[in-house]
């Protein structure tokens, strides 16, 4: 995750985004191999062959969807990690927080 | 036979062509089972995380401002957050039914993987279980003979337990390819066998080898129908699995039996070998090298209708059988075919087996199929070679090979030739109840089945029939791959109704052709782009066709000037 804040994380928002780092390491990390095994779908010419790509190609798809929501789940972390930023600045700007 | 009904369903046809092969990249698909293993472990670990993140006391972070967060858009909230997570993570396809799906998948592979590999161990299992009952045939012989010995007087009882068990193997084949009373009668004394109780034992697999070899004797008379039992691969590894098992106790010399094997589904009667011949046929014999051979041309023929798809190549092959056929040489032919344009395309037909034993002038003899099944250069595809190399043909000429048993196994071979490929286009290669893989033999001992390497450039055609084991000789279960489609039919469609047929019948050249008219015209892609090469090279009625034939004869090393 690309976290550009104006503040340095907090341990809290930090815990989060080792959580969510870790999700989508091991999300792509899954569609890396999804895609290294449809590689070798390519010489599999038998009907039972042919059948099990179709099937390892339509996995790879779901696993492309699930990447790009986990990859929703940063979008939504980094907003609101900036909106907290955002409040934290006003909070200390208008005096009620150091 | 002409007048024969035949059915016209077209249930037993099987075409395993590219897309329809059981063979399949084991490795290849193994490997990528592993992957998704790994893949399914990661889904897993992400989901955890994401699991942890949604649980996370952190996420109370901000929930406990005083004031709402200075923005009105519920994507910059916590609920945002939750939302985006409970997406990840229960939206179709949820990634925990994604990860369940690739653990299936996974599993799947694996049994894929093993399909191919649970024939060929089926393949390997039946070579031992005829390993057992060779060895239990030949216990049973020399108790035979032992007895036969006593009650007739001194003789060798060994010599007699191998003249009986030669003799029922090699008759029982004589029977059914020529129905010799003499074959017929060695083929009693192998159907005694089981009547008199003495070789029953257990071959493994649930199977006696009485009922085993019940149902061998069955299938070489025509009794039963191959592939009822056993497929054509099973038939075949028993078959050498009883030469092997029986080697031992006899010390019989591996070769007679060798293509003995090989030799029942010979067509036309040409076998000779008969009970009072074993003993002189069974001397050690040198089945490797070459012989050289005398190339005769013996009849041109002019203007002629070309052929113009697979089964006019079969009939073609067929011609090469003439009725009143020299024994001693085998005859080939080539045909040029001039197109419209001047384009030439040259046509090369093989003739299978004519002599169980050895010949010494005859190149379709037994060591010429043991050359040929093990991907070696016969007599007969030396003379083919040496024509078409002679030939006064541009370079790059199509050329298409036909055969039929080891004539197809020469064909392919020969379409393999360096030096064939550097002066031809060899477009097509068709053959008929051939073996089309290889067989490993090191030494005497026959190893099992080896997978050929074949030129990308080249279409191969392969016909064989169920009833025909001859195509399984190979023990290998027919192959489809992106240029080489396998046609797989029952002969009994083609021959009479209600009749048992004998390997011999399904194994005919004249059967093949039967066959090859029957499914030609079927709508099948490997079998439309196969046409579509060989309509290519042979093309339609007025084209010039030059048929060249000739005798071809091994030289004999005491003839040699």
């Amino acid at each position: 995750m690309n976290h550009i804040l104006c503040y340095a994380p907090t341990a809290q928002q930090q815990q989060l985004l080792d959580y969510f780092d870790a999700a989508q390491r091991e999300m792509e990390a899954a569609l890396d191999l999804y895609r290294r095994a449809l590689a070798h779908t390519k010489t599999w010419q038998s009907r039972a062959g042919e059948a099990a790509a179709r099937e390892v190609g339509a996995g790879e798809t779901n696993v492309w969807r699930c990447e790009q929501r986990v990859t929703d789940v940063g979008g939504a972390l980094q907003r609101h990690f900036q909106a907290e930023d955002a409040a934290r600045h006003y909070l200390q700007t208008a005096g009620l927080a150091s | 036979m002409n007048s024969t009904p035949t059915r016209a369903d077209t249930d037993d046809i099987a075409i395993i062509g590219s897309r329809t092969s059981m063979k399949i990249d084991s490795e290849s698909i193994e490997t990528a089972a592993k992957l998704l293993d790994r893949a399914a472990q990661k889904l897993e670990n992400s989901e955890n995380a994401l699991n942890l993140l949604f649980r996370s006391p952190a996420f109370s972070f901000g929930a406990n401002f005083p004031f709402d967060l200075p923005t009105g858009d519920p994507a910059l909230t916590w609920r945002g957050v939750e939302n985006a997570i409970e997406d990840a993570r229960f939206s179709p396809p949820t990634i925990a039914a994604v990860q369940s799906k690739t653990v299936e998948l996974s599993d799947l592979l694996v049994e894929v993987s093993h399909r191919y590999a649970d024939q060929e161990a089926e393949i390997a299992a039946s070579f031992e279980r005829g390993k057992k009952l060779g060895r239990g045939m030949a216990r049973a012989l020399v108790k035979l003979a032992a007895e036969y010995a006593a009650t007739n007087g001194p003789s060798d009882p060994l010599s007699t337990a191998r003249t009986y068990f030669l003799g029922s193997l090699l008759g029982t084949h004589a029977a059914i390819s020529g129905g010799d009373m003499r074959g017929v009668l060695a083929g009693a004394v192998e159907a005694s066998f089981p009547m008199t109780g003495v070789i029953v034992n257990w071959l493994g697999n649930d199977e006696n080898s009485t009922a085993v070899l019940q149902h061998i004797v069955a299938v070489l008379t025509g009794e039963e129908a191959l592939g009822g039992r056993y497929t054509g691969e099973e038939f075949a590894a028993i078959l050498y699995g009883i030469f092997e098992g029986a080697k031992g106790h006899f010390q019989v010399h591996s070769y007679l039996f060798m293509h003995a094997v090989m030799s029942p589904a010979l067509a036309g009667g040409l076998h000779t070998l008969v009970l009072s011949e074993i003993d002189a046929v069974a001397q050690a014999a040198d089945l490797t090298g070459l012989q050289e051979v005398a190339t005769t041309r013996v009849a041109t023929i002019s203007g002629a209708d070309p052929p113009q798809n697979p089964a006019d190549l079969a009939q073609r092959v067929a011609d090469q059988y003439p009725e009143n056929g020299d024994n001693r040489a085998s005859q080939i032919e080539v045909e040029t075919l001039t197109h419209f344009d001047g384009t030439q395309a040259v046509l090369g037909f093989f003739p299978g087996m004519a002599h169980a034993g050895l010949h010494k002038t005859h190149p379709n003899d037994a060591k010429g199929n043991v050359q040929a099944v093990q991907g070696l250069e016969t007599e007969q595809t030396l003379a083919m070679k040496q024509i078409l190399l002679d030939m006064d043909v541009p370079q790059g000429t199509d050329l298409v090979l036909s055969g039929h048993s080891k004539g197809g196994m020469d064909a392919i071979n020969l379409s393999t030739d360096p030096e064939i490929r550097a002066k031809f286009d060899v477009v097509l290669v068709t053959t008929f109840g051939s073996p089309t893989e290889l067989l490993k033999i090191d030494g005497l001992t026959i190893k099992g089945p080896q997978e050929r390497g074949l030129p990308a450039a080249t279409e191969y055609l392969n016909f064989s029939h169920r009833e025909d084991f001859v195509p399984a000789l190979d023990m290998a279960p027919p192959v489809g791959r992106s240029n080489q489609t396998e046609i797989v039919t029952d002969a009994a469609k083609v021959l009479e109704v209600d009749v048992p047929h004998a390997v011999a019948d399904a194994h005919s050249m004249d059967t093949y052709v039967k066959t090859a008219r029957r499914v030609i015209g079927l709508n099948d892609p490997d079998l439309n782009r196969v046409r579509k090469v060989g309509a290519a090279a042979l093309g339609g009625p007025g084209i010039i066709s030059q048929r060249e034939v000739y005798r071809v004869e091994k030289i004999p090393p005491d003839r040699k000037e």
